[in-house]
């Protein structure tokens, strides 16, 4: 047990966790010719989540921080360098290939484009299909057929969607497509990575709402990952920050976002602007300095330190662990936070 | 720095975009007119396919030869739409700078950021190479780029994001602006890095007294950046007025809908008030209001007639039949 996984979010209204994940770590090696050795790079270095059954975790954090490898991760798609996931109690890496991937059909994602993750020469209704075609082909086609239209009906697209194909959708009907293609099995975890940036203002709201309508009815997890912390804000119940393929906050999302404890997250909620020219113009954003430094090299001790108001001698030497703070389902990486 | 005693820096009256081919003609951009005074942020918002970006662009003189561009483009009293082409370059690139949202392809890879920012002076003002390169030193400083003795003789490609951004902006300051128009200047950006360079674009109105025309999708940048603002949809200007008049009490439908859509960072986990549909093609514009079939309010009125921009109370205009009792506060 890590020991992130004793500090996570819950309280009183505390659900079990659907997904665990112990000690994630990735590294990619990235060749540099014969004869100089690769480059290691860590993605995600010993991350510690817990998905709670029928919340939403949000995953924040700029390019580069090791939000989108860690969403193929715990999608099943992509394999730890080391670490565990444990899914409805069932350790994932014990299992035989066969059973792993029966496991994880509980699990499916949404991703950012739709216009790319939409086979175009499918019909929306054979692309919806296509996951029962595959896992369920005992099942009569007239019968899985009705089953993707109904699903369609569902997430909001008639049955004159249904023998369209995608270039003839706009990209927030393509990314309900999307949604619809993930729940038509028993999905119980919904990965959702980037699932509205690529869309526009007003269609944002449509996707946000439906994910929200599909929770509350079908009781469903998420993992929604997102650089925009307004709209994480939207989605979440816990929220972790990642920076440099580490864990630097995570907790409640009131509290995450509310009294954000490390200077990173704090610098994070800082720069989202709110929409409201009486709260901006009245304040000044404290910039931080500098850019995120490249993941082959991070800085040593605290991978923070280089942009941190705060960083002093400790922080290079020592980094620090994600320990809980105050109450129990609040944990910070910083020595000083 | 040049300007017109009115204070006016750029007056845009009646501006339109038509695409002429031989099924007929396509209007992109219809009676789009506003005024940006000396020192203003006057932002353009709307959604993909608004004409934002296209209106930003019929100003610059950057579209291709085969949409027509109406109207006209005053800066300091003069029609940049009839001037002949060439003495419209020498004057856009001396009185309005342009920075591009892709700042990766908006610089060319083979030569140094620090001699691209330079050749802008060398061609429009004949200065030595060696003064124009010290000068680009001056402006990296400036636009915040650290070490710039060192990165004025990098290639584009050793710059981040943020750095290529600001080399852009450095390059569009160059020869002193009136005007700096910024075509989403920000939506490549992470978070932390978006903060800095808005802070930065604040700083050089406040120390220079310079324009800017922001075109944006993005509201929080519109609340944090700009004075007034001009909302566009379908192509035309629906609402204009001071941002913080339009952000407490919109005028227009859409701008309210649109505001009320906006996921806050300061709201937790909730349901958003959404707006049906999606904006309409170009070619496929309804009879009536643009807006109408997405709108809560519309009417027999609004199917049957567009409603044209009228004057509010407090310099505010809207294009809306309904628009008289939200006007009453």
């Amino acid at each position: 047990m890590s020991m992130s996984a004793s500090v996570a979010p819950g309280g009183p209204d505390a659900a079990p966790a659907l997904l665990k994940a112990e000690g994630i770590t990735k590294t990619f090696l990235i060749p540099r010719g014969l004869f100089r050795p690769a480059l290691r790079l860590s993605a995600v270095n010993d991350v510690s989540l817990d998905v709670r059954a029928g919340r939403t975790l949000g995953i924040v954090g700029e390019s580069g921080c090791g939000k989108s490898t860690l969403s193929r991760i715990l999608a099943g798609t992509l394999r730890a360098t080391s670490g565990r996931l444990v899914l409805d109690g069932q350790d994932l890496d014990a299992l035989s290939p066969a059973t792993r991937k029966q496991a994880l059909r509980k699990v499916q994602m949404v991703f950012q484009s739709p216009y790319s993750s939409l086979n175009p020469r499918m019909t929306i209704a054979q692309i919806v299909r296509e996951p029962l075609d595959i896992h369920a082909r005992s099942v009569p086609l007239a019968q899985r057929d009705a089953r993707a239209r109904a699903m369609l009906e569902r997430v909001g697209l008639g049955a004159a969607f249904a023998d369209r194909h995608p270039n003839s959708l706009s990209g927030g009907q393509l990314q309900r497509v999307g949604i619809a293609r993930a729940l038509i099995g028993d999905a119980r975890l919904i990965i959702c990575d980037e699932p509205v940036s690529a869309l526009d203002v007003s269609i944002q709201a449509q996707v946000l709402n439906l994910l929200h309508e599909m929770q509350r009815s079908l009781g469903l997890s998420y993992v929604f990952i997102s650089h925009d912390l307004s709209v994480v804000a939207n989605m979440a119940d816990d929220i972790a920050v990642m920076y440099l393929g580490k864990v630097m906050e995570y907790g409640p999302a009131s509290t995450v976002l509310g009294k954000p404890a490390h200077p990173y997250t704090q610098a994070l909620v800082d720069s989202a602007n709110i929409p409201d020219p009486r709260i901006e113009k009245s304040r000044r954003t404290i910039a931080l300095k500098g850019e995120i430094p490249t993941p082959t090299q991070p800085p040593s001790g605290c991978r923070f330190r280089t942009r941190c108001r705060l960083a002093a001698a400790v922080c290079a030497e020592q980094e620090p662990a994600l320990a809980a703070r105050g109450a129990v389902q609040h944990a910070v990486a910083c020595h000083f936070a | 720095m040049k300007n017109s005693p009115s204070g006016i820096t750029l007056s845009v009256r009646d501006l339109g975009v038509t695409l002429r081919s031989r099924s007929g003609a396509l209007s992109l951009v219809r009676n789009v007119s506003f005024d940006i005074a000396r020192g203003e942020i006057f932002a353009i918002i709307g959604e993909s396919g608004s004409g934002k970006t296209t209106t930003a662009q019929a100003i610059m003189g950057l579209l291709p030869k085969h949409l027509e561009v109406t109207g006209e483009v005053l800066l300091g009293g003069t029609d940049l739409l009839a001037l002949p082409p060439r003495e419209r370059r020498a004057l856009l690139g001396k009185r309005i700078g342009f920075v591009s949202q892709d700042a990766l392809s908006a610089l060319n890879p083979c030569t140094t950021v620090g001699y691209q920012i330079a050749e802008v002076m060398m061609v429009h003002r004949k200065t030595p190479k060696r003064e124009a390169m010290q000068r680009a030193v001056e402006l990296l400083r400036l636009t915040g780029v650290s070490a710039p003795e060192q990165r004025v003789n990098h290639y584009p490609h050793q710059f981040s994001g943020g750095m290529r951004q600001r080399a852009l902006i450095a390059m569009a300051l160059a020869l002193d602006p009136e005007l700096l128009i910024a075509d989403e200047p920000t939506t490549a950006l992470d978070a932390t890095v978006k903060a800095q360079i808005n802070e930065l674009l604040l700083s050089l109105r406040d120390r220079f007294g310079m324009s800017v025309l922001l075109i944006t999708h993005d509201m929080g940048t519109v609340a944090k950046l700009a004075d007034r603002l001009l909302v566009m949809y379908a192509g035309q200007c629906v609402e204009q007025g001071r941002v913080e008049d339009t952000f407490a009490q919109p005028l227009h439908p859409y701008a309210r809908l649109l505001l009320k859509s906006i996921p806050r960072l300061d709201q937790p986990k909730q349901l958003l008030s959404s707006i049906p549909g999606a904006p309409p093609p170009p070619g496929g514009l309804p009879a009536g209001c643009p807006f109408e079939p997405r709108c809560d309010r519309a009417d027999a009125r609004c199917k049957a007639s567009a409603p044209v921009l009228r004057r509010f109370p407090g310099d505010r205009q809207a294009a809306c039949h309904h628009c008289e009792m939200e006007a009453q506060p």
